[in-house]
């Protein structure tokens, strides 16, 4: 019988690591710093989730860094219709959160094209900052309707 | 003119070098086995990073010996912020040796680049680059930092004294 309980709840744990895949839309000097995530220094996958994905359609979970042009508004808006479920959004660095600091013409902010979830302020913001991040949007999703079923089901298996 | 690069013994014969990177490889994994070395990876929020003293993190405001800011509304980091995201309001203090001191201090934070010019800038040291970096936060989470938070968080415990004392500033002529 304990067996499986325990299946169960990996079965579970499985489906909800599903929304735990990341898709990098990064450029600038932050994302230096957010594909050192990918690294064997703060090797994101070691907390469960997916980071080597190329296709967003896979994705759950999108993080936009960099200095935002037209041109790289109307492939942000892409991919973020292409991401499946619920999705959420992570903004790196001081150039996407509110222009660049730097260059006044022709700057874009990530709310000007897409709803926020997350900020994370800095020029770079440290590795940290990001995991710290990623774990925050784990707090709020947990509230979110349709992955309140799975997490209760998962409390309730203890 | 033509170079030709004529085939040495040992480029013709490329086993040897295979097994020497083969053996750097397995030397490792044996190390990595046997724990005669330390892991590079960080377990995050377990352990942590020791930053070291210069670390640009947070921006403190350092306060005088009686508790009161330190800072004299010069206004020389606003000037000098290139990121232009301090907001100081100057006020006149009731204490006649003091000229005027600022009544608002505002950083926002999601503008900063953390580039310590203001650090820099100030001639009283009354604004500091902190140790820990900055927090992130939910769409909607206060970011815009003013006195209270800069000078009196809770990780201060209490608030940084300025070494840079009345009596010594005046006898050094700053
Ligand atoms: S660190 Fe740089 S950008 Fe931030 S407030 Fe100071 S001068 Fe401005
Ligand atoms: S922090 Fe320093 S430079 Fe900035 S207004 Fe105060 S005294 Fe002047």
């Amino acid at each position: 019988m304990v067996s499986l309980k325990q299946s169960l709840k990996s079965f579970l744990q499985k489906l909800d690591n599903k929304s735990r895949s990341i898709y990098f839309l990064t450029q600038g000097c932050c994302s230096i710093e957010v594909d050192n995530l990918c690294s064997s220094n703060y090797d994101l996958q070691r907390l469960g989730y997916t980071i080597d994905i190329d296709d967003p359609r896979e994705a759950t979970v999108l993080i936009v860094s960099g200095w935002i042009n037209p041109a790289f508004a109307e492939k942000i808006k892409e991919v973020y219709s292409q991401i499946s479920g619920d999705k959420a959004v992570i903004a790196v660095g001081a150039c996407s959160i509110s222009k660049s600091p730097y260059v006044d013409e022709n700057g874009l902010k990530l709310t000007d094209v897409l709803p926020v979830d997350i900020y994370v302020p800095g020029c770079p913001p440290r590795p940290e900052a990001i995991i710290e991040a990623i774990r925050l949007l784990e707090k709020t999703k947990e509230n979110r309707e349709t992955s309140k079923i799975i997490y209760g089901a998962i409390r309730e298996l203890g | 003119m033509s170079i030709v690069k004529r085939v040495e013994a040992n480029d013709s014969w490329y086993m040897p070098a295979i097994f020497k990177g083969l053996g750097i490889t397995f030397k490792n994994m044996v190390l990595n086995l046997v724990g005669k070395r330390e892991m590079i990876t960080l377990n995050y929020p377990e352990e942590k990073y020791e930053y070291s003293p210069r670390f640009k993190g947070s921006h403190i405001l350092t306060v005088k010996k009686d508790g009161s800011i330190r800072c004299t509304a010069c206004m020389l980091c606003a000037t000098y912020c290139p990121a232009e995201c301090i907001t100081i309001k100057a006020a006149e203090s009731e204490d006649p040796t003091v000229e005027k001191f600022p009544i608002s201090y505002e950083i926002d934070t999601l503008r900063c680049v953390y580039c310590g010019f203001c650090e820099e800038a100030c001639p009283v040291d009354a604004v500091r680059m902190g140790p820990e970096w900055q927090m992130p936060g939910i769409n909607g989470a206060n970011f815009v930092y003013d006195i209270k938070q800069l000078a009196r968080r809770p990780q201060l415990k209490g608030g940084i004294v300025s070494v840079v004392d009345e009596e010594e500033r005046h006898k050094a002529g700053i």
